[in-house]
C-alpha cells in the first residue's frame, strides 16, 4: 500500500505538475499578448476623437447626460455591454466595455476623459487560458486547474513524508549502485537468459567493466573491451560482480 | 595509400601467399556444386563491407525461406575457381536472441556451408572473437578477416594479425573494408585454397567435461544437429530456442535421451562452458593486442555529447527530424517530379488518344509509373540518411536516448528508429521493424505503425486544414489530429503490452558501437537493396490497386459519375453522412487506399476541377462541407486505413492475415468512433 501511494503521488505530480505548468506557460505568454491583440486602431482613434469632443464641453455632468453622450459617440466608440460606475471620492465615472474591453475614467465635475485603458482584469478573467481561440476549449482547459492543486498538495505531501517512513529490507540493487567510472569484474547474472546475451557481447564471467553512465532513468552503459553496452535497468540488477578499484 | 593500408596489405600478402603454399585442390570448388562459402560476423564488424568488396556486383539479393530477412549471395572467382559467398545476418553468437540470429544459426547448421569466413571486429577483438569459438565448434574450416584496422588504431589498440593466425590455428586476414585502395586479393586466395584439414589442427575452444558426457550420451541417428559436441554445449547451456525446437523435431525417443541428458546437467555447468571460453579468447588474444597507454577514446569524448542527459536528446530530436525532412525533399524534388509529370501528362495522353485504352494509360498506369518512382526515390533518400547515421554508429545512440520513453510501451529503444520512419512513410517503417529483437516487441511496434501519420496524411491534413479554417485553427487542428494519432498508437502499444504474454527478453540489451567513417559504398549497397526489395514486392500492388480503382471509375459506360466507383460511394453514403460528409468524400476515401496523397487528386476529379488548381478544389470542398465535417474528414483520413502498399507489408511482417485484418479493423472502427466524436464536439468550437 505504501509503495502503491508512493508510485501514485509520483504520477499525478508529474502529470498534473506537466498540466499546471504548461498552463501557466500559457497564461503567462497570455499576459504579455492579449493586450497586444485587443488594442486596435480603432482604439487609439477612439481616444483622439474622446478628448477632441469632451474639451468643448467643460462642465459637471449627471448620469443621464454621460449616458448620451456615450450613446452618442463623444468619448469614441463604445459596444452595447456597458457598465457605468461612480466613485463618488474621486467624483468621476468608470465606463466599462464588455465586448472591447476598453475602460474609460471620465471626470463627473467637468466630463472631461481622463484616461481610456484596456481593462486587462477583465480581458484576462474572460479572455485567457485559450478563451480568445475557443471558449470551450478554455473551459475543458481550466476546469480541473483549482481541483489539481488539492491533489498537488496531498500527494506532494507524501512525497515529502516518503523518504521518512518505516521501509522494509530491499533487494539488491545489481550494477545500479555503482557510479560512472567505477569498475568491477562481471561474474554472471542470475538469469540464465540474460546470461547468454551478455556473453554474446563479450561480458563473460571475470571480464572487468566500467560503468559510462547510469542514468536516473533508462539503460546503463557498461563499457568492456572496449564494447559500450546498454543494459536495461531491471538486467542491470540481476548481475552479479564483484567492485574493482580502477 | 596511407601507411597502414600498406602494413595491411604486406601482411595480407604474406597470409595469402603463405596459404595458398599449404593450400589442397578444392574437389568442391571444380564440381558442379558450388563452394559454398558463409559471411558471419557480429553487428557492426564491416560485415556487409567485406561482402561487398568481395562480390561487388555480382549479387543476388532476395529473402530467406519463409522469413523476411534479406538473403544476399554472390560468387567470388579467381585463378578458374570460384565460390558462392551467402551473407548470413549479423550474429553475436550462436545462440538465437534474435529472428536474424535464428536465421544465421539455422544456416550454418545446415548442410549447405563448406567453410565460414568470420570478419572480426579489430577495435573490440575480444567481443568479436567470442562469435568465432562458437564458429570453431562446427567442424567447419574459417578463415577470419580481421577488419576495421584503421578503427582499432583510432582506439589506440595495435593488432598483430600473425600472432591471432599462430594462436587460432587458422588463416588470418587483416584489412580495412572501408579504404578504396584496400585489396581483396589476399582474401579470396586463401579462402578458395582453405584446406578442409584445418579443422583436425586449430586450437579450438576447451570442451568441459559435462559437455562431453551429454556429447556421448546423444544418439548419433536421432535428428540432433550436428556436430553433437555443439548441440550437447547448447543443451548444457539451456538454450531455450533450441529445446524449444528439438521438443517439437525429436521423436518420443529423442525426447527422453534429451531429458535425461538434461536431469544430469549441474547448474554451474553452464557458467563452466562460459568461462571456458573466456578463457580461450585470453590465452588467444594475450599477444595479438597492445593498448596505447594513455590514450582516450573518441568515441567516449564523442559519447559525452551525444549520450548526455539533455544536450543527446536534443541533437536526436534534431537530428532525426531534420534527416528525415531532407530525406524527403530530396525524394520529392527527383521522385516527386516525376509524380507531377506523370500527373500533368493524363489530359495531354487522352487526348492523343481517345478512347479505353487511353484513359487505361492515362489514369492508371502513368500515374502508377510515377508514384512507384516517386515512392522509390523518398524510401531510396531516407534509406541512405538512416544507414549513414547506422554506419557512423549514431543511430544505435538514438534507440538508447528513446528507451526510458518506450519501454513504458512494452517495447525497447530498438523499436525509436521504425517508430520515427513511421511519420514518414509506414511501408518503410514496417520493414525497417526488423531491427527490433524480440517477436513480442516488434508485434506490438507493427501495430503502432498504422496509427502514426505518414507524409502523405500529414501534407492531406495540412492541405484541407489551411484551406478550410483559420490559420490559428488550422494548425490547432493539425496539432491536435497529429496529437490524436499518436495517443492511438501509444493506447495500442499499452494495451498489448498488458494482453500479452511475456516473454524471456525483458529489457534493452545493445551494443553502441564505435563511431567511425560511414562507408558511402556499403550505404549505397543498402539502399539498392532496400529499393530492389521494395520493386518486387510493393510496386504491382500499386499498379494492380491504380488499375482497379480506374476500373471502377471507368466501367460500366466511361462516365464516373455512373460508374462502380459511384455506386459504391451512394451505397457508402449514409456512412458518411453520419459525420458530414457526401459520396465524393467517400469515395475519395475509398481511393486514398492506394497511397493517401490520392485524396486531393481524386476529389479534383470528382468535383471536376483540375487537380493542379488547389484554389478551385478548396473553393469547391467549401461549398459542399460544413466546417464540422471537414474536421471529421481531416481526423478520417489520418486514422483510417493504411495504404494499400503498408496492407501489404504488414501482412508480410506480421506473418498472417488473420493478426493484419484484426488490426485494420480495429483502426477502421477507431477512425469512425473518433470522425464521429469529434464531429459532434466540434460543433461546440467551430
Amino acid at each position: 500500500m505504501r509503495m502503491f501511494f508512493f508510485k501514485w503521488s509520483r504520477k499525478l505530480h508529474k502529470w498534473l505538475g506537466i498540466y499546471v505548468a504548461i498552463l501557466t506557460l500559457v497564461w503567462v505568454v497570455e499576459l504579455v499578448l492579449l493586450p497586444y491583440m485587443y488594442s486596435t486602431q480603432e482604439g487609439q482613434a477612439d481616444v483622439v476623437q474622446m478628448e477632441q469632443g469632451a474639451a468643448m464641453q467643460v462642465r459637471p455632468i449627471q448620469f443621464e447626460e454621460l449616458y448620451q453622450r456615450i450613446d452618442s459617440g463623444v468619448y469614441g466608440a463604445f459596444g452595447s455591454d456597458v457598465e457605468i460606475s461612480y466613485l463618488p471620492l474621486e467624483r468621476k465615472y468608470i465606463v466599462r466595455d464588455r465586448e472591447s474591453f476598453a475602460v474609460c475614467e471620465i471626470s463627473a465635475e467637468s466630463g472631461v476623459p481622463l484616461a481610456r485603458q484596456i481593462d486587462t482584469n477583465t480581458l484576462f478573467a474572460e479572455k485567457s487560458g485559450l478563451a480568445w481561440a475557443s471558449e470551450g476549449l478554455s473551459t475543458v482547459i481550466k476546469a480541473p486547474f483549482e481541483v489539481s492543486f488539492i491533489v498537488l498538495s496531498i500527494s506532494g505531501v507524501y512525497l515529502i513524508v516518503f523518504p521518512y517512513l518505516p521501509r522494509r529490507q530491499t533487494l539488491g540493487q545489481g550494477l545500479l549502485s555503482l557510479a560512472p567510472g567505477d569498475c568491477f569484474r562481471f561474474m554472471g547474472t542470475r538469469e540464465q537468459k540474460d546470461m547468454a546475451r551478455m556473453a554474446a557481447l563479450g561480458l563473460l564471467p571475470g571480464v572487468r567493466a566500467t560503468i559510462m553512465r547510469n542514468p536516473r532513468r533508462g539503460a546503463l552503459v557498461v563499457s568492456a573491451r572496449n564494447t559500450r553496452i546498454a543494459v536495461a535497468r531491471n538486467i542491470a540488477t540481476s548481475f552479479l560482480f564483484e567492485k574493482v578499484v580502477a | 595509400m596511407s601507411k597502414l593500408a600498406q602494413k595491411i596489405d604486406a601482411a595480407a600478402e604474406h597470409a595469402a601467399v603463405e596459404y595458398e603454399a599449404v593450400a589442397a585442390p578444392r574437389p568442391a570448388s571444380c564440381s558442379s556444386e558450388p563452394f559454398v562459402v558463409a559471411v558471419a560476423g557480429q553487428p557492426n564488424t564491416g560485415k556487409s563491407t567485406v561482402f561487398n568488396r568481395l562480390t561487388g556486383l555480382r549479387q543476388r539479393v532476395g529473402n530467406w525461406p519463409g522469413k523476411t530477412v534479406d538473403r544476399k549471395e554472390g560468387y567470388v572467382a579467381h585463378a578458374e575457381r570460384s565460390c558462392l559467398l551467402v551473407d548470413l545476418p549479423g550474429t553475436y553468437g550462436l545462440t538465437a536472441n534474435s529472428l536474424e540470429e535464428e536465421i544465421s544459426r539455422d544456416y550454418l547448421l545446415s548442410d549447405a556451408p563448406d567453410a565460414i569466413l568470420a570478419v572480426v571486429n579489430a577495435a573490440s577483438l575480444e567481443r568479436s572473437m567470442y562469435l568465432v569459438a562458437e564458429l570453431l565448434a562446427l567442424d567447419l574450416p574459417v578463415v577470419i578477416a580481421l577488419n576495421m584496422m584503421d578503427v582499432a588504431e583510432q582506439e589506440g589498440r595495435s593488432i598483430k594479425p600473425e600472432a591471432l593466425a599462430a594462436a587460432v590455428g587458422v588463416p588470418v586476414l587483416p584489412m580495412v573494408g572501408t579504404a578504396p585502395d584496400q585489396s581483396m586479393q589476399g582474401l579470396v586466395q586463401a579462402l578458395l585454397s582453405l584446406d578442409k584439414h584445418q579443422v583436425d589442427s586449430r586450437n579450438n575452444p576447451e570442451t568441459t567435461e559435462v559437455v562431453h558426457s551429454v556429447a556421448h550420451q546423444l544418439n548419433e541417428d536421432s535428428p540432433f544437429p550436428k556436430p553433437l559436441l555443439w548441440t550437447a554445449g547448447k543443451i548444457v547451456e539451456k538454450d531455450r530456442a533450441l529445446m524449444s525446437r528439438l521438443e517439437s523435431s525429436l521423436d518420443p525417443r529423442g525426447i527422453r535421451c534429451l531429458n535425461s541428458c538434461m536431469e544430469g546437467v549441474p547448474e554451474s555447468a553452464a557458467m563452466e562452458v562460459y568461462k571456458a571460453r573466456q578463457n580461450w579468447i585470453d590465452e588467444v588474444c594475450h599477444d595479438v593486442v597492445q593498448m596505447e597507454e594513455g590514450h582516450s577514446s573518441p568515441t567516449d569524448k564523442w559519447d559525452k555529447v551525444l549520450l548526455h542527459f539533455v544536450w543527446g536528446r536534443m541533437i536526436a530530436f534534431l537530428v532525426i527530424p531534420i534527416g528525415c525532412l531532407l530525406g524527403v525533399i530530396l525524394g520529392m524534388c527527383t521522385g516527386g517530379m516525376a509524380l507531377m509529370g506523370s500527373l500533368a501528362a493524363g489530359p495531354y495522353i487522352k487526348a492523343f488518344w481517345p478512347g479505353i485504352m487511353g484513359s487505361l494509360v492515362a489514369n492508371a498506369l502513368v500515374p502508377a509509373v510515377g508514384w512507384v518512382l516517386a515512392l522509390l526515390s523518398i524510401i531510396g533518400f531516407i534509406y541512405a540518411i538512416f544507414h549513414f547515421l547506422e554506419d557512423t554508429g549514431y543511430l544505435a545512440r538514438v534507440a538508447y536516448l528513446m528507451d526510458p520513453l518506450l519501454s513504458r510501451l512494452g517495447v525497447d529503444g530498438k523499436s525509436a528508429i521504425p517508430l520515427l520512419m513511421g511519420f514518414l512513410c509506414n511501408t518503410v517503417a514496417i520493414a525497417g521493424s526488423r531491427v527490433v529483437n524480440t517477436r513480442r516487441q516488434r508485434f506490438i511496434t507493427l501495430c503502432m505503425l498504422p496509427f502514426l501519420p505518414c507524409s502523405g496524411q500529414t501534407g492531406v491534413a495540412f492541405l484541407f486544414a489551411f484551406a478550410l479554417f483559420s490559420p490559428g485553427t488550422a494548425t490547432l487542428v493539425i496539432l491536435g489530429i497529429t496529437g490524436v494519432n499518436i495517443a492511438f498508437a501509444c493506447l495500442m502499444a499499452f494495451g498489448l503490452n498488458r494482453r500479452l504474454p511475456r516473454t524471456q527478453t525483458s529489457g534493452l540489451v545493445m551494443e553502441l558501437p564505435l563511431y567511425h567513417k560511414p562507408n558511402f559504398r556499403t550505404i549505397l549497397s543498402g539502399v539498392r537493396t532496400r529499393l530492389e526489395i521494395f520493386t518486387r514486392s510493393t510496386a504491382g500492388f500499386i499498379f494492380a490497386a491504380l488499375i482497379l480503382v480506374w476500373a471502377a471509375s471507368y466501367f460500366p459506360d466511361g462516365n464516373i459519375e455512373s460508374s462502380y466507383l459511384y455506386m459504391v460511394g451512394k451505397y457508402l453514403e449514409p456512412l458518411g453522412s453520419l459525420v458530414g460528409f457526401d459520396w465524393r468524400f467517400v469515395v475519395a476515401l475509398i481511393s486514398s487506399f492506394v497511397a493517401k496523397e490520392v485524396t486531393a487528386g481524386t476529389l479534383a476529379v470528382l468535383f471536376s476541377v483540375s487537380s493542379s488548381n488547389h484554389e478551385a478544389i478548396v473553393h469547391a470542398i467549401r461549398s459542399a462541407i460544413s466546417p464540422q465535417g471537414a474536421l471529421a474528414f481531416i481526423v478520417i483520413s489520418n486514422l483510417y486505413l493504411p495504404c494499400v502498399a503498408t496492407i501489404v507489408a504488414l501482412r508480410s511482417e506480421l506473418g498472417t492475415w488473420r493478426d493484419t485484418l484484426a488490426l485494420l479493423l480495429g483502426i477502421l472502427i477507431v477512425a469512425l468512433a473518433t470522425a464521429l466524436a469529434s464531429y459532434h464536439v466540434s460543433a461546440l468550437f467551430l
